[in-house]
């Protein structure tokens, strides 16, 4: 890894990160004030955790972690969240490439896998603080407006912690994609229509019992954050999965970084 | 003397289309090598794989010794500025200079001088690199190259987009370290430039080397011109190795392709007025070797 790299990435994202967690924070907080503060709002959580129930994976699970549960799963969340790693991702090759940049940083005496893993130790714990602060937000709403539940500080920030793997696998996908193209708009758009379509995939394809098992294609397939969030149980197979979203596509981008050709265009 | 960078029967392969075919090219210390051709032959793509953002399909390409490729450390003394340099332009100049010194592993040993040379002031690098000029831009790319007063200076046409003034800051820079034994390669489509600069000359087209030497050393391989004002206008004459392109009054004017001392003693013998001969000039020479190439 390269420290001045590591450097100017953290750097670069002074701003944009600081607002996605603010945004993922306000985000848990305004769903637990509001569960807590409006009767309208509960009537109509009850009936959506009917409807959603098995799509959210809410059986089961006490009002306030039903809701804390949509939540990290809802694709506000989702976009919020994601757009760190997701730029972080294109950015790394692709978008430096058709921008002219990486061709002055990479002929320096600095590996391409180092240039990969700098990019890597950014977003690794930024995917994941993103989520913790999803359990941030919650918990500080729950401490001020004393909602109907209870929810636990540690499992709800490893609830978090775990979207926060969701998060990551967005930008290791996102990642691949840049490692095989020239240019960003390209490499965002792959990484899009794919989420796009594993999105499809886990949260509708699942309403038809043909298909119920297609989500586990995906990493949302994986992240049913509602026990962790009441009961404390730590999902290790999920962890796993969703560890492996990452690791596959992040091998992946690896691979074909350290043998492709860098023109740009 | 031994060659910082050498690339040996060096063939690189898009698909089908063959960018370069079997090139060889060698560096030394203490030398500016021009690389010359026309759009598409293959100097930008030769350029890259000396810096191994490009893998050759064939042949080798040695830096220092090593593989640009699978060995970045012998990029620690490698300049390299692209033809479209881009940069991070929220930072500052003087932050993105630091930032690639960083990366290099050296001090900026040569920046404060090449400033000078390129007329950058601090109040210039102390602006965000997105409210650039295009010039300056380049002037910055130029500096990034040169400020760790690197072994081996790989210029992709450094002269676009700067003033004359500058311009001549640059040429001087260069040959001051050309003077320290730096090796310089560099590319250009403004012959003056090179002409003025460069101390060997390779030409390429369509991937292949097609001629290499000094300036005189290819003009001489081009026809130069000459032209005798003869005392009476009837007299025909003739040059072994000329071929008559004009005849005015008492002005013949010749193409000659051939060693000088000949020419010379035959012009002697001549009932002439005055004599002019002009040598190809690398204009000329670069339009023999390439016009030829556009109209087919």
């Amino acid at each position: 890894m390269s420290g001045p790299l590591i450097h100017r990435l953290i750097a670069e994202q002074r701003v944009r990160l600081p607002l996605e967690f603010l945004f993922v924070t306000l985000w848990g907080f305004l769903l637990v004030a509001l569960f807590a503060t409006s009767s309208t709002f509960n009537a109509m959580l009850e009936q959506q955790a009917q409807l959603l129930g098995p799509v959210y994976k809410l059986m089961d699970l006490d009002p306030l972690a039903q809701w804390a549960s949509i939540g990290v799963q809802h694709p506000l969340f989702y976009v919020g969240g994601g757009l760190f790693a997701i730029g972080l991702g294109v950015r790394a090759i692709a978008g430096e490439l058709e921008d002219g940049s990486l061709a002055l940083a990479i002929t320096r005496p600095i590996s391409r896998r180092s240039w990969f893993l700098s990019h890597v130790a950014v977003m690794v714990p930024g995917s994941i603080l993103l989520g913790v602060m999803y359990g941030v937000g919650c918990l500080v709403a729950a401490l001020l407006t004393s909602p109907t539940g209870h929810l636990h500080a540690t499992w709800m920030l490893l609830a978090g912690g775990e979207a926060g793997l969701v998060l990551l696998s967005f930008g290791a996908m996102a990642l691949m994609f840049s490692s095989f193209a020239s240019e960003r708009g390209r490499a965002l758009a792959w990484s899009v229509g794919a989420l796009v379509v594993m999105y499809a995939l886990s949260y509708l394809l699942p309403l038809w019992s043909v298909a119920e098992n297609a989500a586990k294609l995906t990493p949302f397939g994986w992240f049913r954050p509602g026990d962790l969030i009441q009961h404390g149980t730590i999902p290790w197979g999920d962890v796993l999965a969703l560890v492996l979203f990452s690791l596959v596509p992040l091998s992946v981008a690896a691979w074909q970084f350290a043998r492709r050709d860098l023109a740009g265009g | 003397m031994s060659e910082v960078a050498q690339m040996v029967g060096v063939t690189k392969r898009f698909g089908d289309f063959a960018a370069l075919d079997a090139i060889h090219l060698t560096v030394s210390p203490g030398e500016i090598r021009g690389f010359l051709g026309p759009n598409g032959a293959g100097k930008t793509t030769a350029m890259r794989i000396l810096v191994g953002l490009l893998h050759s399909t064939e042949g080798e390409t040695r830096v220092f010794g090593g593989d640009p490729w699978s060995q970045p450390e012998v990029r620690a003394d490698i300049g390299f500025l692209p033809s479209d340099p881009g940069f991070y332009g929220r930072m500052t100049g003087k932050a993105l200079l630091d930032h690639f010194a960083a990366l290099s592993r050296r001090e900026p040993v040569l920046r404060e001088h090449a400033c000078t040379h390129l007329r950058m002031s601090d109040a210039d690098l102390k602006r965000q690199v997105r409210h650039y000029s295009k010039g300056m831009r380049q002037k910055l790319g130029v500096l990034q190259a040169v400020q760790h007063d690197p072994q081996l200076l790989i210029l992709d046409e450094p002269g676009e987009g700067l003033d004359p003034l500058v311009l001549n800051g640059l040429i001087a820079l260069l040959r001051e370290r050309r003077d320290a034994g730096r090796a310089i390669l560099f590319s250009s489509h403004v012959l003056a430039e090179v002409e003025a600069l460069c101390d060997q000359v390779t030409m390429i087209r369509a991937g292949r080397i097609i001629g290499e030497g000094t300036i005189s050393e290819l003009a001489q391989h081009r026809a130069r011109q000459v032209v005798v004002d003869l005392a009476d206008p009837a007299l025909e004459i003739h040059l072994a190795g000329g071929e008559l392109i004009d005849s005015t009054g008492a002005r013949r004017t010749f193409s000659h392709h051939g060693p000088i001392q000949p020419l010379l003693a035959e012009l002697a013998a001549l009932p002439a007025l005055d004599v002019k001969i002009q040598e190809a000039s690398l204009d000329e020479v670069f339009m023999e070797y390439y016009g030829d190439a556009e109209h087919a």
